[in-house]
């Protein structure tokens, strides 16, 4: 669904949040959507929609995200949520081993089921946790490249790295028109882009 | 001739009940009524006229006939009506011999009511058949139709110019305007005749504080759509016609649904539930329902189909809510020894007003079934007790696990991280479970615990713990909390089932009820490929806890639990709450983005007492019908096995045949974790078999198994390596059969084209991944 538009470069992306409960789907999307941050984050039940807008130098894109229920036992509803998805953040706890490897069954999965062309990135959450540390980013670093995923590490609590996330992944979007000016030199949200977007590895 | 006029007012409330924010009064008030004074001195009867009688059902001859009067008082006219003595007539007027019934019923029907407080009227003067006029009220209600038998609609009609100042309605020269107001924008609101908009008029009139809120509108978009075919789409005045003709509907509803009530405390004639049938086969029809009202094309037919045409109109609008069950009514409901003497009643006063909070703690534990109804003071105190003692010995199950055990726990671990992760972030702003260390959040996670150890192959599921904390804030008692909550999840388990069954067969029965309750709705939805009913997933599987305030839930959450009018009260619900906003949904037309996100934001703006009577109507009118297109078992039915698990197990055995079978039998159970069962050729199995022949296109062959290898109500699915002709299969299918087990599903690799597409063998699907061509 990684439908282009046409005039103005408008890409409307499909994007799906996936990941073990609790790791901070929800936290993401509240502070990436509406810059705010819960304590008490109620769980997710079924799934949740959301949608926001960036600005990009080359393109304006409009994510739908959809954010999904993060326990297993839901499992079966995630098809329905990934089906069509551009773009997929696949969330962990950096405080939780075991949602690390669960992060990993679902590159698995997204692998064999998913759109092979869809943008995946893996964020370590709750990054502000650094006491609490249990999956080195190294790790998870080196798990990604192997995977061609984009790794981030991101707080949703004090909003390190979310914004560059997504503006991340929404220059990676395959763009269908040829990129009139294909090297972003800032972002709208003034965070400095060091990459270029044309050196990601899963998008073309 | 002027005898005092009594009127009954536990009607008024449902007569002349616009919207709860109405204020208008009208004249059918306790006020004027209790003193039951004779009409004043210095009042004047300038109009009157005799054999005026309405048809209070359909289908029936009824009718009650009484004087129409216009009754000048000071500066106030009134519009008067009251049936006839059966004394005056010789014979009841619904021709039956209780006179105390009778006396009832013209309380229940009498009119009396001031002009200022009458909307508009419209009058019916067909050529054929008689004349009658309809009053609407500026609460948005209706009188039911007034039939003239005598003639004389314009009479009255050219009386009442005398005295009040009305205006034909530019729309419909045969609707008059009472107190007609200027402003062109509420003007044309009001020609949809709605609560919200009513009160807004009367608002404008009578100064009084009246909020119109969103709903509200949607609301009657969503009614008005819902009356208008495609036919009449452009002609304005059919459109509020309809609706007028609607709330004529309504009220008489209102007043039937309690004059059957009456009857049947006095004398059981019509009992609720016969009167609730009669509706609902006439509204459920739906080759009748297609025949919805068109006046102007009846004009000229007879007044006894006319009656019974308002019947198939949708209703918009259940019986009034009551107020909550008080502590002596509570007390009035037991024996001596405390037992409940008549359930049933006690489920529907429940129903109707829920309970008061203090009442609670005691009234729960019936409706959710941890109290047998019949049960004594003391039996219920001793069960308290011995319950008390077996969730502590539940609960050292997990307690006793050491740090060192749990090491080596992998599930119990899982489980636990699980709950700790949900209790602190449910309801916590709830004051019960608010701030750090709160000691409610302990006693909430160790309740969720020991649950997932009493039912472990439930476990622990996203939701419960939504699902108990009001529950917990009830009970204030650890153990009292958890039957309570083991008794709800005996109803609502399969809410958690992996493969979504139980939330799927709900989804299913909802998207046929909107069917059968709104056509149009459901095939917006169908058009949009919304037909899953996703969007509506959390309000079922968490009974709509996240969408109602704390105390709010509470009260739904008891009225659902007495399963009075239905067991899947919490589906009508659904759809009531959809009608409300159907307005919105079709009119943005929303996809399934769009609705799922409206519904999620929906939490918190929906109006409970609202949609309470939303869905007790509609629930009303889809009847028997409504509830055949639920099928049996669907949660929160009792699961239909009796002593079958109540959920598909995560690990049923597997079993495969030999010898392909064994290939991708075993390498799948491992993966899936659970037992593989071997099928094998005659004689090679070391223990006790029983066996199952069958033919093969070269001769005739055995399958054997170990007896004991499977359980019996086990649900399992049969591993092959490929399927030509289903003979091995079938044999194998008969044998687990006669094991008592249950095969769900075959799955091969390869086969026959046949095989190919959901193809069944001995009524069980086959699913196989290769086709191949032979
Ligand atoms: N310290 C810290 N806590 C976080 C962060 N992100 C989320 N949380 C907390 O973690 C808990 C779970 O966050 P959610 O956003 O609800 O997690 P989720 O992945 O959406 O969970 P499900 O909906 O159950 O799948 C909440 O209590 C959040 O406040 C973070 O970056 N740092
Ligand atoms: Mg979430």
């Amino acid at each position: 669904m990684a439908t282009t538009g046409h005039s103005n470069n408008v890409i409307n992306a499909k994007l799906v949040l996936l990941g073990d409960m609790g790791t901070g789907k929800s936290s993401l999307v509240l502070r990436f959507v509406k810059g705010q941050f819960l304590d008490f984050q109620e769980s997710t039940i079924g799934a949740a929609f959301f949608s926001q807008t960036l600005a990009l130098n080359d393109a304006t894109v409009k994510f739908e995200i959809w954010d999904t229920a993060g326990q297993e036992r839901y499992h079966s509803l995630a098809p329905m949520y990934y089906r069509g998805a551009a773009a997929a953040v696949i969330v962990y706890d950096i405080t939780s081993n075991e949602s690390f490897e669960r992060a990993k069954k679902w590159v698995v999965e997204l692998q064999k089921q998913g759109n092979p062309n869809m943008v995946m990135a893996l964020a370590g959450n709750k990054a502000d946790l650094e006491d609490k540390r249990k999956v080195s980013a190294d790790d998870a670093r080196a798990y990604a490249e192997e995977n061609g995923l984009y790794f981030i590490e991101t707080s949703a609590k004090t909003a390190i790295n979310v914004n560059d996330m997504f503006y991340e992944i929404a220059r990676r979007l395959p763009r269908a028109q040829p990129v009139q000016n294909p090297t972003v030199v800032s972002l709208s949200d003034g965070s400095a882009g060091q990459r270029s977007q044309t050196s990601s590895t899963c998008c073309t | 001739m002027q005898e005092p006029e009594f009127h009954d007012l536990s009607d008024d409330s449902d007569y002349a009940a616009a919207s709860q924010h109405q204020s208008s009064k009208t004249i059918m008030r306790s006020d004027s009524v209790k003193s039951g004074v004779s009409e004043p001195s210095g009042s004047e009867i300038v109009f009157y006229k005799d054999n005026v009688t309405i048809h209070p059902k359909q289908y029936t001859s009824d009718r009650i006939s009484g004087r129409l009067r216009l009754i000048k008082q000071s500066s106030d006219l009134l519009l008067s009506w009251v049936p006839y003595k059966p004394s005056e007539l010789g014979t009841d007027c619904l021709g039956r011999s209780d006179p105390e019934a009778a006396d009832k019923d013209r309380n229940l029907y009498t009119i009396k009511a001031s002009l200022s407080d009458v909307r508009s009227i419209r009058r019916h003067t067909p050529p054929l058949g008689w004349q009658y006029i309809i009053v609407v009220l500026s609460s948005g209600l209706a009188y039911p139709p007034l039939y003239f038998y005598s003639g004389g609609v314009r009479e009255f009609i050219t009386t009442l110019k005398q005295h009040v100042f009305i205006i034909r309605s530019s729309e419909d020269p045969n609707v008059f305007l009472v107190n007609d107001f200027q402003d062109p924008l509420q003007k044309s609101l009001s020609s949809l005749e709605l609560p919200g908009l009513a009160s807004l008029k009367s608002a404008s009139f009578k100064n009084s504080t009246v909020s119109m809120d969103n709903s509200d509108y949607d609301q009657a978009n969503g009614s008005v759509q819902n009356s208008s075919r495609p036919s009449n789409k452009n002609k304005q005045g059919d459109l509020s016609m309809q609706v007028l003709e609607k709330f004529s509907l309504v009220t008489r509803f209102a007043r039937e649904t309690t004059s059957s009530l009456f009857r049947e405390n006095h004398g059981n004639q019509y009992p609720y539930e016969k009167f609730l049938e009669k509706h609902k086969s006439a509204l459920n029809n739906k080759e009748e329902s297609k025949l919805e009202l068109d006046v102007t094309s009846q004009e000229s037919s007879s007044v006894a189909s006319d009656v019974s045409e308002f019947d198939r109109l949708p209703l918009v609008w259940g019986k009034q809510r009551e107020s909550p069950l008080s502590v002596e009514e509570w007390t009035s409901f037991l024996d001596n020894d405390g037992r409940v003497m008549d359930s049933k009643a006690l489920r529907k006063r429940v129903f109707y007003g829920g309970v008061e909070p203090e009442l609670r703690k005691e009234v729960w534990k019936f409706l959710l079934g941890f109290y047998e109804y019949h049960s004594t003071y003391a039996e219920r105190e001793f069960l308290s007790y011995e319950k008390e003692h077996e969730y502590q010995t539940v609960k050292k199950q997990w307690q006793s696990i050491s740090s060192t055990q749990a090491k080596r726990f992998t599930k119990y671990r899982e489980r636990k991280g699980l709950i700790d992760k949900d209790v602190v972030r449910t309801d916590r702003s709830v004051p019960y479970y608010e701030g750090d260390d709160n000691r409610n959040v302990v006693i909430l996670r160790d309740i969720l615990l020991t649950y997932s150890f009493f039912n472990f192959d439930l476990g622990y599921c996203q939701g419960m713990s939504d699902l108990l904390s009001p529950i917990l804030y009830v009970m204030e008692n650890e153990s009292d909390a958890f039957w309570c909550f083991v008794s709800l999840m005996e109803r609502l388990g399969p809410n958690f089932n992996r493969d979504q069954s139980g939330m799927h067969s709900q989804l299913l029965a909802l998207s046929k009820l909107v069917e059968l309750l709104d056509g149009p709705l459901q095939n917006y939805l169908k058009q949009a490929d919304c037909l899953n009913y996703f969007f509506c997933f959390r309000w079922i599987l968490i009974q709509f806890k996240r969408e109602f305030e704390f105390d709010e839930i509470m009260r739904l959450w008891e009225v659902l639990w007495t399963h009075y009018l239905s067991e899947h009260f919490h589906l009508y619900m659904c759809v009531a709450i959809l009608k409300r906003y159907r307005g919105r949904i079709i009119g943005e037309q929303m996809d399934f983005d769009t609705l799922l996100k409206f519904i999620n934001e929906l939490s918190g703006h929906i109006d409970l007492e609202q949609s309470l009577r939303d869905a007790e109507a509609l629930c009303v009118i889809g009847g028997e019908n409504g509830a055949a297109l639920i099928p049996p078992g669907t949660p929160p039915s009792l699961p239909i096995e009796t002593d079958a698990g109540l959920y598909v197990l995560d690990d049923e055995p597997l079993p495969g045949i030999e010898a392909r079978g064994f290939i991708f039998g075993p390498p799948i159970a491992l993966a899936l974790d659970v037992k593989f069962v071997p099928l094998r050729k005659p004689k090679k199995l070391p223990g006790e078999v029983i066996s199952e022949k069958y033919m093969l296109q070269y001769g005739k062959d055995r399958l054997e198994m170990h007896v004991g290898a499977l359980e019996a109500h086990e649900h399992v699915m049969i591993i092959d390596d490929f399927v030509a002709t289903g003979g091995t299969l079938s044999a194998a299918i008969s044998l687990i059969k006669r094991a008592g087990a249950e095969v769900v599903e075959c799955a091969c690799l390869l086969g026959l084209p046949k095989f190919k597409d959901s193809c069944k063998l001995n009524g069980k699907p086959v699913h196989v991944l290769v086709e191949c061509l032979m």
